[in-house]
């Protein structure tokens, strides 16, 4: 008894539970040329036959004969012909039989062949419902059904939702191997714009540093250098400052010499987001105790700029 | 009847729910595959563009390296050809004015006996485009003339503006920087 009701439960399956119902309604087959609406029809069927179903366990076996009479009835659809081979023996022949029909998916094919039938009883299900309701005349014929489901019920569901799932799983991998080449994709587009950022801001910055770094005022040394270091970063910034300190400063105040830098043009000789390098031409003017009028130097500096933080510092200079 | 009626088509119903979820879930997935599709469409196209805009900017510092090069290179052996290889790099105004100087200038080199070694120390983009760009271009070279046969060492600041003529960058103009 307990095997019977719970199949009613399972009677989900729409290939199993439709074709008997087809099978009690002679008229059914006819109108319902297409597998597809005989199945539709055994949908809302299948849990009706339940009650009655319980009652009469021992009409199983007689019934099954017939059931594979009325398949055959439907059977003219393809589909139909390979499901009626497997009443006969629900458990085995109807994994088997939804084998079959998948052929086209090799790989999956245990999946798939359940994955067929049921877009089907999907689709068709609502609005025949109703015609299955009327045909439930078919009481005995219904509870038939009903026996052979259960057994089958149990494997159904699984399978249904294995081909939906592989779909579903291929999708979802496809969708995983878009999303990691987005995330390459996207991530050097990011890295190109954080490149081009760079190169705008380092070029800046450095023109800004060497208009420090070469100037100073021997009467204000002090504030000059400090100013100096603090646009610097790393090795440099000592090296900046043990220059500054040691050599610049006395020779500064002994020539009173004053040093004011311009920056004439600066290019970018190559620039990643974090560290771009620049090229300067330097005017530097100096004028000093040594000389009556001011004398020009012309140089070529190259700077390497790195960004610390959100501010580009000088972390290396070199004097072309 | 009407009961197993009413059964039949409420486990019609409990069987289309649990159907349905699935195709919802199949439905959503490949909306998300659109939009990654496209998403990554965008970001290729984005790189393309990235890519084609630094190939621009790389011929064109090349170039400019090629034509300072050049103008600062003077063989001595056959003054014609290295006059000639200014002017391939040369187009607007800047070829005007060489061809114009170019008589001169091959007379006071012969004269002088000059043979000149060019070095590019260095060179950097002040921006570029697609199509034009301003480069800077640090050489020094070693001048042998007749007043300074051992040589003399020069320094120079160039910038050249670039145009793209289909795959070939040329220069428009040149100037040393004071």
């Amino acid at each position: 008894m307990t095997t019977p009701e719970e199949p009613r439960d399972a009677t989900s399956s729409p290939s199993d539970t439709g074709w008997p119902v087809d099978a009690g309604e002679p008229p059914a087959p006819l109108e319902t040329s297409d597998p597809t609406d005989a199945e539709e029809e055994g949908w809302p069927a299948v849990a009706e036959p339940e009650p009655e179903s319980d009652p009469d366990p021992d009409l199983q076996p007689a019934q099954q004969p017939e059931i594979a009479a009325s398949d055959a009835a439907v059977a003219p659809a393809a589909e139909f012909s390979d499901v009626a081979e497997w009443e006969p023996e629900p458990d085995l022949a109807a994994s088997d039989a939804a084998v079959a029909p998948a052929a086209e998916f090799s790989d999956v094919a245990e999946w798939e062949p359940e994955a067929e039938p049921e877009p089907e009883p999907l689709l068709a299900s609502d609005p025949e419902a109703v015609p299955a309701t009327e045909a439930s005349d078919a009481s005995q014929a219904w509870e038939v059904a009903a026996e052979p489901e259960p057994e089958v019920a149990a494997y159904e569901p699984l399978p249904t939702r294995g081909g939906v799932s592989a779909a579903v799983i291929a999708l979802a991998l496809t969708a995983l191997l878009m999303a990691i080449a987005n995330g390459f994709v996207w991530y050097r587009v990011h890295q190109n714009s954080a490149a081009e950022t760079a190169r705008r801001a380092g070029l800046e910055a450095s023109r800004d540093a060497a208009r420090v770094l070469f100037s100073y005022d021997y009467r204000q040394l002090d504030k000059d250098f400090s100013a100096g270091k603090a646009l610097t970063t790393g090795k440099f910034a000592k090296e900046y400052a043990k220059t500054t300190a040691d050599v610049v400063t006395d020779i500064a105040k002994e020539k009173k010499a004053v040093v004011k830098a311009e920056v004439v043009t600066a290019g970018v000789v190559r620039a990643t987001p974090d560290v771009v390098v620049t090229i300067v031409y330097v005017n530097q003017v100096t004028t000093s105790s040594l000389q009556a009028a001011p004398k020009v130097d012309l140089s070529r500096v190259r700077m390497t700029m790195t960004k610390v933080g959100s501010h580009w510092r000088v972390s290396q200079v070199d004097a072309l | 009847m009407t009961v197993t009626s009413a059964e039949g088509d409420g486990g019609g119903l409990a069987s289309a729910e649990p159907r349905r979820g699935p195709v919802v879930l199949v439905t959503v997935l490949v909306l998300v595959l659109i939009l990654l599709a496209v998403a990554a469409l965008l970001g290729a196209l984005k790189l393309r563009d990235a890519k084609q805009l630094s190939d621009a900017r790389a011929a064109a510092i090349g170039a400019a390296r090629q034509e300072a090069l050049n103008l600062t290179s003077i063989d001595g052996n056959d003054i014609d050809a290295d006059l000639q290889r200014v002017k391939d790099g040369a187009t607007g105004g800047f070829a005007k004015d060489f061809a114009d100087r170019a008589k001169d200038l091959k007379s006071v080199l012969t004269e002088n006996a000059v043979v000149a070694e060019g070095h590019v120390i260095d060179a950097g983009l002040v921006r570029g485009d697609l199509d034009t760009a301003t480069v800077l271009v640090v050489v020094d070279s070693k001048v042998k003339n007749k007043s300074a046969p051992s040589g003399r060492a020069n320094t120079y600041r160039m910038q050249l503006d670039l145009e793209r003529h289909g795959s070939r960058w040329l220069t428009s103009a040149l100037q040393f920087v004071g």
